[in-house]
């Protein structure tokens, strides 16, 4: 017995020992530079490029002007406090009662205080009633708009802004919570351009400590939203306003008609903005923190719905951005577009191809050529987790995530292709946002008849 | 034939006998019986109102001149009214037993024999004591008057413009008059349970109340919860299920149909293509739309505009007297015990007046209301024993039902509860008044003067009882002017 599990450990020593000599191999004799592009190309070619080359020199670009953009920041945040327009924040959803309190908490300490709180309850089935009508009685919260069914996200927060009477619409989700000059800061780019009419929050993790999952995400949401919009802002082809923090002008809002039914409808209304002429622009500094989810489970299917609706709206419905020289055409929107689409679904089935090619290619060198993969990536890793500390406002606490880096090529090039793949496949052929209980069947169904 | 019934109506009563032989007055003008020289007590069993004049005052006048409980010539006796009054009675419904056409009705024969079989089963005594009128003693008569009426139980039942919405019984109806607050009266009611004259039968109802005055009539306002104000109007909301637009009703009718003002569609079902999750309220006065209007509550008679939950619930109970109590309310015994200090206006003695005032500083109903003294002193150069200073307090306690009143070593004592807005007026109104009775009376009674020795004021929130009756005890000489000048 005892010699066998001394075999066994044996066999796996054998067996790492093996790993590190071919790994040795790799670098000394069997891998040159032609054979590494050769075998990595959709990493050198398709990946470090625009994910790291890129982004590192639009950040550097965008650090390097701090203080001229800083100087003009200041003149329109100056502007913003002499005007004073009365904001509405609109929170939709649905048995949300219970983040309620804390919101208008967390509201009650900011810097802008010209707002007014709208809280939309979309026919929820637990205490949120109570909840908010006691909140609305105590002067918390000024308008809680409560319907009896269930609408969807859309109507509710259309309901909201019905009744909004704010010069800006700023729309939140229920559990997120700001920063204290979040407010202030997702209002100043409308006074730097006339053109905004959107404006973006930047959305980070609030439990990125409680699990593995959560830190995860938390680097991603670093690395997508923080990094990712700022690039794509700084280029003028900034396609999300999100859900969870995001602010509108409301007559913008309101002519080009508000949200439609989701999944995705923060992606919808920023693309119907764009399609308007209006700009979209996001902002760095305003800090909304949101719990994610815990579960991987859950994750999954949250993920599977964001993907979906790359599909439904990017592609199916509005289309026309596609077409430059269309009705719609503009360059700028063609291009946020069409990057989006190009990496997120295009070359998501490229790298499909690309694993299965590997696979059968180098089937006997494929833990070597994995290995190495990983070693690279983390490299890589490593640079792109430096330009998020170069940017964000808070690199202390943040730092401290480096030590799920090496995990994080696993939760993004594996785990996260898959579920695009999935749910990119299930829409483009099955329309499956349609089936999804996110949103009450009634209108889906419509939806698809109108092929929105 | 038209002569003979026209004779009759041109005397103002004449007397009758119906078949029982029970002696029937019959009124036919305004009269007041107890002013009639002609007529006494024993000379009729019963009274029949043979008059009906439209106008409200004059019918209120005749009945009452007529009241079983406070004339002295008419007490407890049956009072039926012609049938053509039946409408224009109002309050003054409640003393009189019954309307019939004519003095010989079944109706009327039987009830008077009722009424006189309860009279003689309780033993009662029939007369009206000539003495001074006091609250207690006007308590006692409507007692009084229900038991020979054979009604034994409070039957609290709601009475059209009555202030407090249930009738303690025979405390609510005195002519008109609302002399007791609820505190009074729930004091009352229980100083009763406490002497075991009455027993708790049953509970009706708990009454919301005004938290100011105590009044139960309130007026219920949905309104605004901003700016209260009740031009609000309540709209449907629409939902488009197409285009998730959502809406008033008012903003997709186009032509008479309904088209969605988002995606111009026309909405041709509802539960398919929109349905209707929520209505809304609009303001139209400050512009403020709601979801939940709030309720204000306005009190018809001090105007003061609260929420409901600020209400005071008053308990509503039946009570029902006891064989003790009918006793002693039959034969007047329980004129002395249910004097009470708790009972505002009537004459007292001095060691109830100086009760009242203490006990007006827990009354939380009085918070907007103050004590108002008038303290006078009289002389008179004749015998003391043939002074009639009841007349005088009789005659000022007719104009003024809500004033208490005592005497002491020469000296009188006015108290008033006056709510604090109109004080200043009212008070002088008062003493106005007081001092034009006081005058009349000097001129019928020679000899006997009158002078206002000093007036006070007693704020709940501001002043101590204490202090109040230390002042009232404190020898005053007259001073020269009056401190408050008469306006």
């Amino acid at each position: 017995m005892l010699y066998r599990i001394l075999d066994i450990l044996k066999d796996i020593l054998y067996w790492l020992f093996d790993i590190f000599r071919d790994i040795g191999a790799c670098f000394t004799r069997n891998i040159g530079i032609t054979e590494l592009l050769n075998i990595y190309w959709f990493m050198f070619l398709i990946e470090m490029p625009r994910y790291y080359l890129f982004d590192g020199i639009i950040i550097l670009y965008h650090k390097l002007t701090f203080k001229k953009r800083d100087r003009i920041k200041n003149v329109a945040k100056r502007m913003l406090h002499i005007e004073n327009p009365l904001v509405t924040i609109l929170v939709p959803g649905k048995n949300e009662g219970k983040h309620i309190y804390k919101l208008c908490m967390s509201l009650a300490e900011q810097t802008y205080r010209n707002y007014e709180i709208i809280v939309v309850d979309d026919g929820s089935d637990d205490d949120t009633y109570l909840i908010c009508s006691d909140l609305e009685k105590n002067g918390l919260i000024d308008k809680f708009l409560s319907s009896r069914e269930r609408g969807g996200k859309a109507s509710a927060a259309n309901f909201g802004l019905y009744y909004a009477k704010g010069k800006y619409i700023i729309h939140l989700d229920a559990d997120s919570s700001l920063d204290r000059d979040a407010i202030e800061n997702i209002l100043i780019p409308f006074y730097l351009d006339e053109e905004v009419k959107g404006v973006g929050g930047c959305v980070k993790v609030r439990n990125y400590n409680d699990n593995i999952c959560t830190s995860l995400q938390a680097i991603e949401y670093l690395k997508t939203i923080m990094v990712g919009r700022t690039v794509t802002s700084t280029l003028g082809i900034y396609h999300i306003i999100s859900g969870a923090f995001g602010a509108f002008d409301t007559a913008a809002l309101r002519s080009v008609g508000a949200w439609d039914i989701g999944p995705g409808l923060d992606g919808d209304v920023t693309q119907k903005l764009r399609k308007a002429g209006y700009k979209v622009e996001f902002a760095t500094d305003a800090i909304c923190l949101t719990n994610v989810p815990t579960k991987w489970r859950a994750l999954f299917k949250q993920r599977l719905r964001w993907s979906r609706s790359l599909i439904r709206f990017r592609v199916r419905k509005h289309r026309d951005i596609l077409l430059i020289t269309g009705k719609n055409g503009n360059f700028l929107n063609f291009v946020s577009n069409a990057e989006n689409i190009l990496y997120d679904c295009v070359f998501n089935y490229m790298w499909l191809f690309y694993i299965l090619g590997l696979l059968f290619q180098y089937t006997d060198r494929l833990l070597e050529i994995l290995t190495v993969g990983w070693l690279i990536r983390l490299a890589l890793a490593n640079i792109g987790f430096l330009i998020l500390i170069v940017l964000t406002e808070r690199p202390r606490e943040e730092w401290k995530l480096i030590r799920f880096l090496p995990l994080t090529i696993f939760y993004t090039g594996y785990f996260m292709r898959i579920i695009r793949l999935i749910g990119h496949t299930s829409e483009l052929f099955f329309f499956k946002s349609y089936e999804d209980t996110w949103n009450p069947q009634k209108t889906s169904v419509y939806a698809r008849v109108e092929g929105q | 034939m038209k002569k003979k019934t026209q004779e009759p109506q041109e005397r103002r009563y004449h007397i009758v006998s119906n078949k029982l032989g029970r002696r029937i007055l019959m009124i036919n003008n305004l009269v007041q019986i107890d002013q009639e020289p002609d007529i006494k007590a024993d000379d009729f069993d019963a009274i029949f109102i043979n008059i009906a004049h439209r106008a409200y005052e004059e019918n209120r006048l005749i009945i009452r001149w007529t009241s079983p409980i406070r004339t002295q010539k008419c007490y407890l006796k049956p009072l039926f009214a012609t049938t053509a009054l039946e409408e224009f009675m109002h309050f003054a419904a409640y003393l009189i037993d019954g309307f019939c056409s004519s003095p010989f009705d079944d109706k009327f024969t039987d009830y008077i024999e009722t009424v006189y079989n309860n009279i003689n089963k309780f033993r009662m005594r029939t007369e009206l004591s000539q003495s001074l009128s006091s609250t207690a003693k006007n308590l006692a008569n409507m007692v009084k008057f229900d038991i020979s009426r054979g009604r034994l139980t409070y039957t609290n039942t709601t009475i059209r413009g009555y202030a407090k919405g249930y009738s303690a019984v025979f405390l609510a109806w005195y002519d008109n008059q609302e002399t007791l607050y609820h505190e009074e009266r729930s004091k009352f009611n229980l100083k009763m349970l406490e002497l075991g004259f009455s027993e708790k039968i049953r509970m009706i109802d708990r009454v919301h109340t005004c938290p100011e005055c105590g009044d139960s009539h309130l007026l219920f306002v949905e309104c605004c919860p901003k700016c209260k104000s009740s031009n609000i109007k309540q709209e449907a909301i629409l939902h488009h299920f197409r285009c998730a637009n959502i809406s008033p009703e008012s903003t997709y009718q186009w032509d008479g149909e309904l088209r969605c003002p988002k995606c111009k569609k026309l909405l041709r079902h509802v539960g398919v293509d929109y349905d209707r999750p929520a209505t809304v309220y609009t303001c139209y006065d400050c512009g403020n739309n709601f979801m939940r209007s709030s309720m204000r509550v306005q009190c018809t008679n001090c105007g003061t505009s609260t929420t409901p939950d600020a209400l005071i619930a008053v308990d509503v109970l039946e009570y029902k007297l006891t064989s003790d109590g009918l006793r002693a309310f039959a034969t007047d015994e329980a004129l002395l015990q249910i004097e009470s200090k708790d009972i505002f206006s009537g004459h007292c003695t001095y060691e109830d007046f100086k009760n009242t005032i203490m006990s007006f500083s827990d009354m939380p109903s009085y918070r907007t209301h103050q004590l108002f003294i008038l303290r006078y002193r009289y002389t008179y150069d004749g015998n003391d024993e043939n002074l009639r200073l009841m007349d005088i307090m009789r005659s000022i306690l007719s104009q003024l039902l809500t004033f208490k009143i005592t005497t002491r070593e020469k000296e009188i004592l006015f108290m008033a509860v006056v709510p604090k807005a109109i004080a200043k007026t009212e008070n002088s109104r008062f003493e106005q008044l007081i001092n034009r009775l006081f005058d009349e009376f000097s001129v019928r009674e020679t000899g006997f003067t009158v002078e206002l020795l000093k007036t006070y004021t007693f704020d709940n929130e501001e002043d101590k009882p204490d202090d109040l009756i230390k002042q009232l005890e404190e020898r005053v000489e007259a001073e020269p002017e009056v401190t408050e000048p008469l306006t």
